[in-house]
């Protein structure tokens, strides 16, 4: 009976022993229009305000003098604000210089993908949508972090590995995207003023659209069943690098990153992209200028221009080879695309844990002018 | 008096007064008397800004804030952390919300922070010097 009640006693007090929950939270007020009869970025010619708001909270408590446990819950302005939780993970101070964190986080391919989220953190809207809007953001797996400093010098790296698999929407229709193997070391040193920044991930990728079936399986009937399966994203293996400079003063910054993406032997094209912005504070007002560039080049072109016309068999009444390659081609075109961006914006500090922005941004479609597009958004970012 | 008389009065006593307000702020750093670290600018800098969690000479270090809108820690923001209170503020948001870092526990002004060093052997914080006396080591920035 008294060993009993020791337990209980144990029990009742030990919680409290390491009871320190921290709650944070931030949240993005944002609304944009674009001019008539355009749209960007989910934008139309009506306010909305639900593709970049969001309400967050974040809750993190220590388990241990080493173990923490972290974890997000955002809701989504364009998820009717259903609430979720992106982020779950506990990280183990293994020493001074080595972090090991495991379960779902942020995948480290940018800049700013730790923060992408917290309006509060940068100066823009949003970070340039060429390079960060993709359509995966959060992985599960293990992440070990390594930061040391020489001289003026700090260093982190970090090796990510894990998975991730999400239902994604294209053309209406839903898709698995399944991402595995996934590994990504990324390398960051800094110096007063000065950060550098490399990444390079691999992995392997399976996209299966039930969209592409119909002409895959037309590919396949007529004897091209090699460059259907080439077409076909199946645990292709895929590339990610990325490159970043930030110089940062305390009157003004300039800062860039460019980043490339390819998936081999798949229907998805070759991406680059890039910005660069700068800016100037001027006491509580921050201006700022961000060009971007986002090209898109659709692989494989030159094996179905290969497919030879002569030897296939038609396809019946109303169909040839002619239009099979031509429809090849459409498909694989369709994925061309060449736009620059322009943003001129301006953020004020309006308390210290409140900041108001304002941002236009204009863009141009190099292959379809009539994706040409003016969007105007506003917002108020804050962190409590 | 003429109007561009009375304008020059005024600003000549605010400037006055802002030179004598820039002459008395002379930041101080305090640590318990028993703290035998050695402790620099750049280690300051370090601890204030979460990417040392130790002393020099290995002991856990606590750093002690002032408030947001204090004159010491605008003094400490802009000349110790080169970084306004706003970009300070984003810089800890950006740690927080990766889990990566817990911004300095904030007092509400020197006194405070004395009182706090006096009774913890790792804690480091900021105050003016005319605020120090015998129950903190200062170690005046070069």
């Amino acid at each position: 009976m008294k060993k009993l009640i020791s337990i209980a006693l144990l029990t009742a007090v030990a919680p409290s022993v390491n009871a320190q929950v921290r709650i944070n939270g931030f949240a993005n007020l944002v609304g944009g229009i674009t001019s008539s009869d355009d749209t960007l970025y989910d934008y139309n010619d009506t306010v909305d305000f639900s593709p970049d708001s969001l309400f967050a909270v974040q809750v993190s408590g220590d388990v241990d003098d080493s173990i923490s446990a972290t974890g997000q819950i955002v809701a989504y302005g364009e998820d009717d604000y259903d609430a979720r939780f992106v982020w779950a993970y506990m990280t183990y101070e293994a020493t001074d210089n080595i972090q090991v964190s495991a379960g779902r986080f942020r995948m480290p391919l940018f800049t700013y993908s730790a923060t992408l989220d917290v309006g509060y953190s940068y100066h823009w809207i949003t970070p340039p949508e060429s390079v960060y809007d993709v359509i995966f953001n959060n992985m599960d797996g293990f992440r070990f972090s390594y930061n040391t400093y020489a001289g003026d010098w700090e260093y982190e790296a970090q090796l990510t590995a894990g998975e991730l698999d999400i239902e994604s929407d294209l053309g209406g229709l839903s898709t698995n995207f399944e991402i595995e193997n996934l590994t990504i070391v990324s390398l960051r040193a800094q110096r007063d003023w000065l950060t550098l920044r490399a990444v390079y991930g691999r992995a392997k990728s399976t996209f299966l659209f039930d969209g592409f079936e119909p002409l895959f399986g037309l590919l396949t009937s007529t004897g091209n069943a090699e460059l259907a399966e080439n077409l076909r994203t199946r645990e292709d293996s895929g590339t990610f690098i990325g490159g970043g400079i930030d110089v940062d003063l305390s009157n003004w910054f300039l800062s860039g990153e460019y980043t490339y993406i390819k998936t081999d032997d798949s229907i998805f094209p070759e991406t680059n992209s890039f910005y660069v912005t700068t800016g100037v504070r001027l006491g509580k007002f921050t201006p700022h200028i961000t060009f971007e560039d986002f090209e898109d080049e659709p692989e494989i072109l030159s094996a179905v221009n290969d497919i030879p016309l002569g030897t296939l068999v038609p396809l019946g009444p109303g169909g040839t080879n002619v239009e099979l390659r031509a429809a090849t081609l459409t498909t694989l075109g369709s994925f061309a695309d060449e736009r620059t961006a322009l943003s001129v914006g301006v953020r004020y500090d309006w308390r210290n844990n409140i900041a108001l922005k304002l941002q236009y941004t204009k863009q141009d479609d190099d292959l379809n002018d009539a994706n040409d597009a003016n969007l105007v958004r506003f917002a108020i970012n804050y962190i409590f | 008096m003429h109007i561009t008389t009375i304008l020059k009065n005024i600003s000549a006593t605010l400037i006055g007064c802002f030179l004598t307000v820039s002459a008395m702020a002379e930041l101080i750093i305090v640590v318990h008397p028993s703290n035998d670290a050695t402790i620099d600018m750049k280690s300051t800098q370090r601890i204030f800004l979460g990417k040392a969690k130790k002393f020099s000479n290995s002991k856990e270090a606590i750093p002690i804030n002032q408030v947001e809108g204090s004159p010491t820690r605008d003094t400490f923001d802009t000349t110790v952390l080169n970084r306004s209170s706003n970009q300070v503020s984003a810089y800890w948001s950006k740690l927080v919300f990766t889990g990566k870092g817990i911004p300095p526990k904030e007092v509400d002004n020197d006194a405070a922070v004395i009182a706090l060093i006096a009774n913890n052997q790792n804690a480091i914080g900021y105050v003016d010097s005319s605020a120090v006396n015998d129950t903190v080591k200062a170690i005046p920035l070069k």
